[in-house]
């Protein structure tokens, strides 16, 4: 545990003091959200679109940091040549996987707090059951830092690996709905829609922050969450392992 | 006598089919300054890998420390401290805040990192982001990295390498001082001056195997490499000095004549009594440079 501590504290340190990490995680998604309620507010007349553009953003934020917190420390780590000094530290590779989780919640946290004050700002709504919205970030966030942590492991160079993790989550994130309301989009994308991921952190978000959509769907997106981390976890945590 | 920390017995490593090291046998004692060197793509480094138990043994035994290193071994890694042939730290921090962060991995008190960094000479650059280091800095930060546990044996892998030669001066002269680094190193150079300053034995690794190991005077005292007499206003005489000494004892070089001899008090009254000039002559005596050198040319011969 205290291990655990040591690397939260080395890789927060990291995060804190780099603006690329600083300016997408905060600055980029506020843009977003502005960009879009701002340009889409009264497009469909009687609907809330602030609200749920504002947990879309929220919902893809979460996935954005996730899927980057997951590969950024491990592919600095790994072209820099410290991963091979870390081998031959009494340290478990579980370790490194665990305090780069823990980093990751906490810009996540931070990140949805902003982005919801925003939100509220700009004319979001929150209904009372809006705590129960952290299972669905906490989920998709996990989701993609698992996937996060494959692709640095897949990838052996820090621009790859972001590219990489770039080319993956923006198209998620557009046929998930996180740009623009799923019915909004091609035919042939809202059929793929509900297969994402972002789809389902998205939906289980919008009900339990802001009331929209159904409980059952709401559900079914966190066990589809859920169920996904579990093989994308065991992946990381057994590509990682010292060999 | 004193233990073996470090014994190789019969290793032979294979990668992809290409065999890297070859029934190579090595034995490191307790308290040496034990050098390993080598040509280029000799096996230096894969030998490193499989001592560090990064590597598993394709044939043979290794023991480290009286434990066999792979698979990863935790207990062997808090023992040992490694200082790789590329400097590695943590992004984006300090050089205090990378060496307190490896002090708390190891679970040693934080006041090791001061003592190194005192101790190392890195003061003035403490606040300083690894990023912005010198290389000589960044070298003694990756020893400092790698000894802040006191570990029992140390590895070095070529760490003067990419220095220039003022910052290499100076970690030649903080090796020197080994004894507050830890009880063994084993480290790899290409520069056979600093090994034989530094190393209390050397082995030689060549052809995928080691072919001495020894101090290294004893080597230069085994292999009878004589003294080379530098003759800088002779080079008119050539035809005089080659046959009184034998045409094969004589070279030309750009600094004059040079003449290769068993017996230099003997060569010089010969030279003198046949009136041969040897004013400014100078005597160079043999090095681990000429015996690692004819040591490769016999292996290559062979």
């Amino acid at each position: 545990m205290k291990n655990c501590k040591t690397m939260f504290r080395v890789m927060f340190r990291c995060d804190l003091r780099d603006w690329s990490t600083l300016i997408f995680t905060f600055i980029f998604p506020m843009a977003l959200l502005l960009i879009l309620v701002f340009s889409m507010k009264g497009a469909v007349p009687g609907l809330d679109l602030t609200s749920q553009i504002s947990a879309n953003v929220i919902a893809f934020g979460a996935a954005y940091v996730g899927i980057f917190a997951g590969a950024t420390h491990l592919a600095t780590w790994r072209e820099n040549g410290m991963l091979r000094v870390l081998r031959n530290f009494p340290l478990s590779s579980n370790v490194i996987i665990l305090s780069q989780a823990f980093v990751g919640v906490v810009f996540l946290l931070a990140q949805g707090l902003v982005l919801t004050i925003m939100g509220v700002v700009l004319g979001m709504v929150l209904k009372p059951t809006a705590l129960l919205g952290l299972l669905p970030l906490v989920f998709g966030y996990l989701f993609f830092f698992f996937l996060g942590v494959i692709i640095a492991l897949l990838v052996p160079s820090m621009a790859g690996v972001s590219m990489l993790a770039n080319i993956i989550i923006l198209p998620l994130g557009f046929a998930g709905g996180a740009m623009m309301p799923v019915e909004m989009l091609p035919s042939w994308m809202q059929t793929i829609a509900p297969y994402t991921p972002i789809y389902h952190m998205r939906e289980a978000l919008s009900m339990m922050l802001i009331g929209s959509g159904t409980w059952p769907h709401a559900w079914l997106g966190l066990v589809y969450l859920a169920i996904g981390c579990i093989p994308l976890g065991l992946i990381s945590v057994y590509g990682l392992r010292w060999k | 006598m004193s233990d073996i920390e470090v014994s190789v017995s019969d290793l032979t490593v294979r990668i992809k089919n290409k065999t890297i090291l070859s029934h190579l046998s090595l034995q490191v004692e307790e308290g040496s300054f034990h050098g390993i060197i080598g040509p280029n793509g000799a096996g230096k480094t894969t030998l490193f890998t499989v001592l560090q138990g990064l590597r598993k043994p394709t044939e043979g035994t290794v023991q480290v420390l009286g434990t066999v290193p792979y698979p990863r071994n935790v207990a062997l890694l808090r023992k040992i401290g490694v200082q790789p042939q590329q400097s590695s730290f943590f992004p984006k921090t300090t050089l205090r805040e990378h060496l307190t962060a490896v002090a708390d991995i190891y679970e040693v008190p934080r006041s090791h990192a001061d003592e190194l960094i005192d101790a190392l000479k890195l003061d003035h650059v403490a606040a300083t982001r690894v990023e912005s280091l010198s290389g000589g800095e960044q070298q003694r930060l990756a020893i400092a990295t790698a000894v802040i546990h006191s570990p029992r044996l140390l590895f070095l892998d070529e760490p003067t390498a990419a220095l220039d030669p003022e910052a290499r001066h100076n970690l030649v002269s903080l090796l020197k001082s080994s004894e507050r680094l830890a009880t063994t190193i084993v480290y790899t150079t290409h520069h056979l001056d600093e090994a034989e300053r530094l190393c209390s034995t050397v082995s030689i690794l060549a052809d995928q195997h080691i072919l001495v190991t020894a101090s290294p005077s004893r080597l230069i005292a085994q292999a009878k490499m004589g003294s080379t007499i530098l003759l800088p206003n002779a080079l008119q005489q050539v035809d005089d000095v080659a046959q009184l000494v034998g045409p094969d004892s004589v070279r030309v070089t750009s600094d004059g004549l040079a003449i290769h001899t068993t017996d230099t008090g003997a060569a010089f009254a010969q030279l003198a009594a046949s009136g041969i000039n040897t004013h400014q002559a100078q005597v160079k005596d043999g090095s681990l440079e000429d015996v690692y050198l004819r040591l490769l040319e016999k292996d290559s011969v062979e």
